[in-house]
């Protein structure tokens, strides 16, 4: 070993309370550092992992383009793979045992459909040719008599109005009088091979079709959806998309969004940015108690180097000597801080994983995702932070002056300008602080600075924590209700023998309902419109809108104008027509490659009075049948005053309603043959309830028991994740601000301890000619509050304004958090710390023996 | 033959009415093999004269040749080397690295030089010395006299051209300063060593071949004993 190396490992071994201090700073920094990294990485993979289970492997998908069009897509060669549906068409069910779903709809697609969307096989194996198909559980729960192995005879046509238009999944069952199926094949024979879970890319829960899949062996794109999945999606995206019009492309939101592809809905690009931030707040706690550590370790002993000079050593050499102790340190800390980084994440992850898996039945897998590149950063990152925390102050102490600081005489450099001069009769405590504040003016200057930026990191810490997991909260899209109930009666028989049973079962806390209906269409008075309203319909060329009527409950409406301070007898009048409406429009916004959502609104005014042309079922049917009509024709005009609310605060029941564009007029049901001919036919119910599960359970009973045709879902279960991942923020930001303040504690005790002991034998020699322990507490006592005066001063300033700025680094329109809280934990922990410091430092010169610590000095 | 040539050798301190002359156009020469000790009242120049010698200050004018080398005209790497392989150093505070132990102290100029250590004069200079029995003690287990002998062995080892050793009994009893002077007389007249002494000592000065006296940063007085 080389006699530098050997110096700097002895070093170390010497001074071993500040090697443990600097060492327990790398390891929490390297481990710090470790966890955010891997954390964001892992949560990256697991929400892409997590995506593509729920939504499907693929970037968008086309419909209604020519074949011509997807091979001029396909010849880009920026399409990794591409899946297809044919909608074969609908059979019709004789004696249906589900009214509302009355036929079978066969959709023929490629194999890779299986590996691009999320189709979960139950039971038996995928289709091999045309002939065999998979049915969906529901159908097979509903005609328990078919089975794997059976065939059956289906012939399929076209399913259209009795206008002749062709109707699709998306449009529910009008019954035999108002559709059919036309243009009927031949009939074949289907074998089935296997049940899938439900379609639900193809099929809502108010489809009329059962969907089958079976195997498309036709190579072509013509009237086929197809989807595509890229090659390196970020570059290729917008290239790609860019070919196909507008009106036939649609794109996997989520999926772009964890991908990082998309510009507002980024989720990936916000979690990035989160952990830019926290990686910054951990480098410069990092950077702080390690250079900290590092420049009192060289002032110590830059009277080691000033001899090692005077015997030859060379300015490299001196280098080397803390450059070696910064590599004795990375060698063993770095790998150490990365494990241990690396396994807490693995447990969190295995402990949040078995959470969300217990509460949920998604099962998602939280897996630990490390790769070569994140630990290569990680470890440039900390031998680039230890040697330059190392080699800035070793630099700093090679140019000084190599007798005078043998002589220990560099220090007292008192310019006859700045010279104390104090305006009356000071005693010696205080003048020795202020001479000692003179002599060793850096050396303050790194305490006040470990102590300025350990409370700004703590209060910028905790005040990021307060706006990310507003933000988590803010961004989720977390639900007011547990479990979701609709049913396809009329409204009162709906809520007689549905709603009202349901709402009291045991379990269910809050509950509402609402019916909604195409009412009509709003014929526009520019005037009365917003200037956003107004360029917005011009430049689609529409003077209309359409409005739907949502009825609900009496008593939850009163309740609700009660809240909304208005005068709810005015909107319960037949004579007045008064009802609430939520007028807002989404509208896209591109811009270049990126897209945001701007929400209008529509009305200039709070309350507004227009017309609605209204079209009862028959109208509709007539104007539906006549493809030339005028919609005029087929409505009648009813006039009504509208106020105008907003889309926040909305109750249980409405709170879907939070993120509808459009129109949207509320009326309680006591006012329904006011606004409308018919009785509405389909009934949303929503349900609260703590223990949803049980609830759910308790409800699917009565329905079945009751034998009542409604679907039920507990809907909470899928918004799980969010909750979990709002939890999983919180915790995180807990034990963030933990490690953080845990950083910066043993930061202060290092460097205000050191600025201490590192003057013992001026304080030995005080003692050695007769300072009485008083005197020497008193000393201690008015340089640690001048430490604390300056480091509050600073700290406070600073905190306010980084807490400011911080907030820009979600959203301008974020509300400031004064973070009055943490300021106070600051300044309180700052004192104590102080005073813990104070309290060893003067045990440890106390203690020690006069001679000892001279002779020691003295060596 | 003159190993140093000090010629007009000024240096000062501080500035305007502050300023103080340490060193005041201070001429002479060392020939090779001379004992030479600077004696002067304190505040006289001698440390200052001593650490202008060894390279550690800068004077304001005037040259130091060292062995036809004016010492001046080195920088970085090149001084380290001159202090390193020219001259010794011995101080009065020892000024030891606290974390080697004698040997180690004793050998680093050979080792910062990255040469191998010649192992039988290591042994060979530790009892000279006598300090066969404590090289593998650490500094703040040795005694002043100890300290201070291990400091010698550090200047001696690298078979340096000059020895400068200020005021090297300074924090010594009697016993001891006797035994380093001793050591040193011994040194000059065994293998021709070049020493600077400073002390303020005159007993020990008439140790030395010639005494040149400091006042004010002049030489009043240049005597061969």
């Amino acid at each position: 070993m080389s006699i530098i190396a050997l110096i700097a490992l002895r070093s170390l071994k010497k001074n071993k309370s500040r090697t443990t201090a600097t060492a327990v700073g790398i390891f929490l920094s390297i481990l710090l550092m470790t966890a955010i990294i891997v954390l964001v990485m892992s949560l990256l993979s697991s929400l892409i992992v997590t995506t593509i289970a729920s939504k499907g492997d693929w970037h968008f998908f086309t419909w209604n383009i020519p074949s011509e069009q997807v091979n001029f897509v396909l010849e880009t060669g920026k399409v990794q793979e591409t899946a297809t549906i044919y909608n074969v068409g609908y059979a019709a069910i004789v004696n249906p045992s589900n009214e509302r779903k009355p036929y079978i709809h066969h959709s023929a697609v490629s194999m890779s459909i299986f590996q691009m969307l999320p189709i979960i096989l139950i039971n038996g194996r995928l289709p091999q040719n045309p002939n065999e198909v998979l049915l969906p559980t529901h159908f097979a729960n509903d005609y328990k008599d078919i089975k794997i192995g059976d065939s059956i005879v289906l012939s399929f046509g076209k399913r259209c109005s009795i206008a002749g238009d062709e109707l699709s999944q998306n449009s529910n069952y009008m019954g035999t009088s108002n559709e059919g199926i036309e243009q009927l094949g031949e009939s074949k024979i289907y074998y089935i091979v296997g049940i899938t879970e439900e379609i639900n890319f193809i099929e809502n829960d108010f489809s009329p079709g059962y969907t089958i899949l079976s195997l498309d062996t036709n190579a072509g794109f013509d009237n086929k959806v197809v989807y595509y999945r890229l090659n390196n999606p970020k570059a290729n995206f917008y290239a790609v998309t860019s070919i196909v019009s507008e009106t036939n492309i649609a794109y996997n939101n989520d999926l772009l969004s964890v991908q990082g592809i998309v510009g507002k809905e980024n989720l990936r690009g916000s979690i990035v940015a989160m952990a830019v931030v926290l990686m910054l707040i951990i480098t410069v706690a990092s950077s702080s108690l390690i250079s900290n550590s590092f420049m009192i370790s060289v002032s110590e002993r830059i009277k080691q180097y000033a001899l090692l000079c005077s015997i030859g050593a060379t300015k490299k050499q001196i280098i080397q000597t803390v450059v070696y102790e910064a590599l004795f340190l990375s060698t063993f800390l770095i790998p150490l801080g990365l494990a241990c980084g690396i396994g807490c994440v693995a447990l969190s992850l295995s402990s949040i994983g078995k959470l969300v898996s217990a509460s949920s039945y998604l099962n998602l897998v939280f897996k630990l995702n490390v790769n070569a590149l994140a630990v290569a950063s990680i470890v440039i990152f900390g031998v680039s932070l230890i040697l330059l925390s190392a080699f800035l102050p070793a630099l700093q102490s090679v140019k000084k002056h190599i007798i005078a600081t043998i002589r220990q005489n560099d220090e007292i450099k008192i310019r006859k300008e700045k010279a104390l001069k104090p305006k009356k009769e000071k005693s010696i405590e205080a003048e020795l602080v202020g001479k000692n504040f003179q002599r060793f003016n850096k050396k303050y200057r790194y305490v006040i600075f470990s102590l300025v930026c350990s409370m700004v990191l703590f209060v910028a810490t905790s005040s990021y924590c307060s706006y990310a997991t507003i933000w988590i909260n803010e961004s989720m899209e977390l639900l007011d209700y547990d479990i979701v109930c609709n049913t396809y009666y009329d409204v009162y028989k709906s809520i007689n023998n549905v709603y009202l049973p349901l709402s009291e079962i045991v379990g269910v806390s809050d509950s509402g309902w609402f019916s909604s209906v195409d009412a009509g269409w709003i014929v526009f008075d520019n005037s009365a419109l917003t200037d956003s309203a107004s360029q917005y319909y011009s430049e689609r060329n529409e003077a209309k809108e359409t409005i739907q009527y949502v009825f609900v409950d009496d008593l939850r409406f009163i309740s609700l104008m009660t809240k909304l301070h208005k005068d709810v007898s005015k909107f319960m009048n037949k004579n007045e027509m008064r009802a609430i409406i939520l007028a807002n429009i989404d509208a896209i916004r591109i811009s270049g490659n990126d897209y945001t959502t701007e929400t209008i609104d529509v009305f200039i005014d709070k309350t507004v009075s227009f017309d609605i042309n209204y079209m009862n079922n028959d109208n509709r049917q007539e104007y539906y049948s006549n493809p030339d009509a005028d919609f005029l024709d087929y409505s009648k005009r009813i006039s009504i005053t509208a106020d105008v609310i907003s889309r926040k605060n909305l109750s249980v029941e409405l709170s879907n309603l939070s993120q509808a564009s459009g129109i949207y007029a509320i009326i309680p049901l006591t006012m329904l043959d006011a606004f409308a001919d018919d009785i509405p036919q389909m009934v949303q119910m929503f349900f609260k309830a703590q223990n949803h599960k049980t609830v759910f359970n308790r409800m699917e009973k009565f329905l079945t028991s009751n034998n009542v045709d409604a679907f039920l879902d507990d809907v909470t279960i899928g918004y799980e994740m969010q909750q979990n991942t709002i939890a999983m923020v919180n915790i995180f930001s807990k034990v963030f601000i933990i490690v953080v303040s845990m950083v910066m504690i043993l930061s202060v005790l290092n460097t205000t301890l050191a600025s201490v002991l590192i003057r013992k034998r001026d304080f030995v020699i005080l003692r050695s000619i007769g300072m009485s322990i008083r005197s020497f507490v008193k000393t201690m006592l008015y340089e640690y509050s001048l430490y604390g005066a300056v480091s509050i001063i600073l700290g406070l300033s600073l905190s306010f304004l980084i807490s400011w700025i911080l907030k820009f680094s979600f959203s301008a329109s974020m509300k400031f958090i004064l973070p009055i809280n943490n300021i106070v934990i600051a300044l309180l922990s700052i004192i104590f710390i102080l005073a813990a410091s104070m309290t060893y430092a003067i045990y440890k010169i106390l203690t020690d023996n006069i001679i000892d610590s001279l002779k020691t000095e003295i060596t | 033959m003159n190993i140093i040539e000090i010629i007009a050798l000024t240096k000062s301190y501080g500035a305007e009415e502050r300023k103080v002359t340490a060193l005041d156009a201070v001429t002479f020469s060392v020939t090779k093999g001379e004992f030479l000790a600077i004696v002067g009242q304190s505040g006289s120049g001698k440390s200052t004269l001593l650490h202008l010698l060894a390279g550690l200050d800068r004077p304001d004018c005037g040259s130091v040749f060292v062995d036809g080398v004016d010492i001046f005209t080195l920088k970085g790497d090149s001084l380290a080397e001159y202090r390193r392989r020219q001259i010794g150093i011995i101080y009065q505070f020892y000024n030891l690295i606290p974390v080697l132990t004698v040997e180690e102290n004793v050998t680093l100029p050979v080792r910062l030089d990255n040469k191998k250590v010649d192992k039988k004069r290591l042994a060979d200079l530790l009892s000279m010395l006598n300090l066969s029995d404590r090289k593998t003690h650490l500094p703040n287990q040795l005694s002043g006299g100890q300290q201070q002998r291990t400091a010698i062995a550090r200047a001696l080892f690298f078979e340096p051209m000059i020895i400068l050793a200020d005021e090297p009994t300074g924090n010594l009893d009697t016993n001891n300063s006797n035994d380093i002077i001793n050591y040193l007389a011994r040194l000059n007249k065994e293998f021709s060593q070049t020493i600077l002494l400073i002390t303020h000592d005159e007993k020990i000065a008439s140790r030395a071949g010639r005494v040149v006296t400091l006042s004010d940063g002049k030489i009043i007085k240049d005597v061969r004993n």
